[in-house]
């Protein structure tokens, strides 16, 4: 499997190294790891949309050789940070499709194996997981603080004109720009489908 | 990270569009590529053009070109389609939160073929007559009558929690939500209880004309408890001029009831839709049928979304791997007073 080659390939970091990335990508503004979190996504983003499909571990990957580059460097000249992310994110990616071109035979040859009767789930089933879905992400909305929840709700309410209406009076009753309403709104939802995501796991 | 700068151009913006649907030149694509990592600007851009994307897809506002290239190139990753399915649980808890308190105040202005209403009828209060030590006929109708008091109650008492509920503010909002929802299902019943009834003083009528109801059963108590609902047939080719439907001023939402021809599938979407534009101006949230026979799907659509003009209902059925299929259209005319 190519996670598992992954996963060979880069060891874990150590929470010695963890930190030192962090700061490198703090550069210099303690943001409490929400810049990682926020590059991570990027990350994410962009393997995907690159169709890898193990996009979670290409980013760590990334993360991982910057890791090891300051570790035996001590620092990196490429500034802004975000950049040098970048320029090796690539390579990650040139090499993974690389790699996925030596594995295609082998998974080709997986994915034509029959995989047998899918188990049937049944209506009450899945209605019953569909109820425990909506009810993570109530409780996930609960657990926002109240302005955040409203703008979550006002920012996604309606369609077309009437959203970008609602949008443009939200964002003067704010006093912040439109964009400025877009990136909370955004960083709203990410955090909402990771909060759903954690709950269904437990569910 | 800085923030991220002004307004988005409209080229941009379809630049994005182009870029998260795979079609933008491999070289233009590979600057997105780091402008979407390196630049806060283009990554909060993208970000709300996503997600917006994603949000037509799943309200079904996209151009048929645009839809058709979402599903051939974005819906191939999981990933991808993990955000598609969080967007569907997403605008429902939006819509749910956003949705205003439901007010029974619909009027039908005429009984038509795929109209009908069931506010109990206006009772003349006749004095009671009893014909007999055991008139079934009777007795149905009063037990009906007493299960809609109860119901009645049951109804206020919801009401009385709803309005407790909505006085705590956000924190209560999930269960005010609940409390509609029951209302909601109250009101289903006392419905049926109001058909039951009808058909019961249909019986008793052809079997003891001279016998009415007793006060205590008297119309006046039933026009409070049996909520309004409008029920709707699907359109068939016979069928000629749309019903007309009026809707209070002062209406906060319509209950519909849209009767199905079968029972299909698990569950069910609907769209109300501008016929004249085919814009879609209220979306349901997915729905089990009321499993009676014949089956009924209610919606309650908020009446400000309702304005005096033809509209219809587009309900989809959805099967178990969550397939959408068309199952009938319902169309409407909506007036105002």
């Amino acid at each position: 499997m190519v996670t598992q080659e992954l996963l060979r390939e880069e060891p874990k970091l150590t929470q010695f190294a963890f930190h030192r990335l962090l700061a490198w990508l703090d550069d210099g503004v303690d943001s409490g790891g929400e810049t990682y979190i926020e590059m991570r996504r990027r990350l994410v983003a962009y393997f995907d949309r690159r169709n890898r499909p193990f996009a979670d571990d290409l980013a760590d990957q990334t993360f991982n050789r910057i890791s090891k580059t300051l570790e035996q460097s001590g620092s990196i000249a490429v500034k802004p940070p975000a950049r040098y992310c970048y320029v090796v994110a690539r390579f990650v990616l040139l090499e993974d499709i690389r790699r996925s071109r030596r594995f295609v035979q082998v998974d080709e040859a997986r994915d034509a194996m029959p995989l047998g009767p899918r188990p049937v789930m049944l209506i009450d089933d899945r209605a019953l997981m569909q109820e425990q879905r909506l009810e993570c992400l109530d409780r996930c909305l609960n657990q926002l603080k109240p302005e955040q929840r409203e703008l979550a709700i006002e920012y996604y309410r309606d369609a077309k004109r009437e959203r970008i209406e609602r949008r443009r009076s939200l964002a003067e009753r704010l006093g912040i720009t439109m964009n400025a309403l877009g990136v909370r709104a955004c960083r709203i939802r990410n955090a909402l489908q990771a909060c759903l995501d954690a709950c269904c796991k437990n569910v | 990270m800085s923030q991220p700068k002004e307004l988005i151009s409209e080229e941009q913006h379809g630049q994005l569009i182009n870029y998260l649907l795979g079609l933008l030149p491999e070289e233009e694509a590979e600057r997105l590529d780091e402008a979407s990592i390196v630049d806060d600007d283009v990554a909060a851009r993208l970000c709300s053009v996503e997600h917006d994307l994603v949000d037509a897809y799943v309200m079904e506002t996209l151009d048929p070109d645009t839809r058709g290239r979402f599903e051939t190139h974005y819906l191939t990753s999981p990933r991808r389609r993990e955000k598609v399915k969080f967007a569907r649980r997403f605008l429902t808890a939006v819509d749910r939160a956003s949705a205003p308190p439901v007010a029974p105040l619909v009027v039908a202005a005429s009984r038509s073929e795929r109209v009908r209403l069931f506010p109990a009828k206006p009772d003349s209060g006749r004095p009671i007559a009893v014909g007999s030590r055991y008139n079934w006929p009777l007795l149905t109708a009063a037990a009906s009558v007493v299960l809609a008091c109860g119901v009645l109650v049951n109804d206020l008492q919801l009401r009385q929690g709803l309005n407790r509920a909505r006085r705590l503010g956000v924190t209560t909002d999930r269960r005010v939500g609940a409390l509609t929802e029951q209302l909601d299902q109250a009101r289903n019943e006392n419905i049926e209880i109001a058909e039951a009834l009808e058909r019961a003083r249909a019986a008793a009528a052809t079997e003891q004309p001279a016998v009415s109801p007793p006060p205590a059963l008297s119309s006046s108590n039933v026009t409070v408890a049996s909520a309004p609902a409008t029920v709707l047939f699907p359109q068939t080719r016979s069928i000629g001029q749309a019903p007309k439907i009026e809707v209070a001023a002062s209406a906060e939402s319509v209950l519909f009831e849209l009767r199905l021809e079968s029972n299909e599938y698990p569950q069910y979407q609907a769209v109300l839709k501008d016929p004249d534009t085919d814009r879609i101006v209220w979306r349901s949230a997915v729905v089990r049928a009321r499993a009676a026979s014949p089956a009924f799907v209610s919606l309650v659509v908020p009446a400000d979304r309702l304005e005096p003009r033809h509209y219809s209902f587009e309900l989809a059925g959805i099967d178990r791997a969550g397939h959408q299929t068309t199952t009938g259209t319902y169309a409407l005319q909506i007036d105002r007073r």
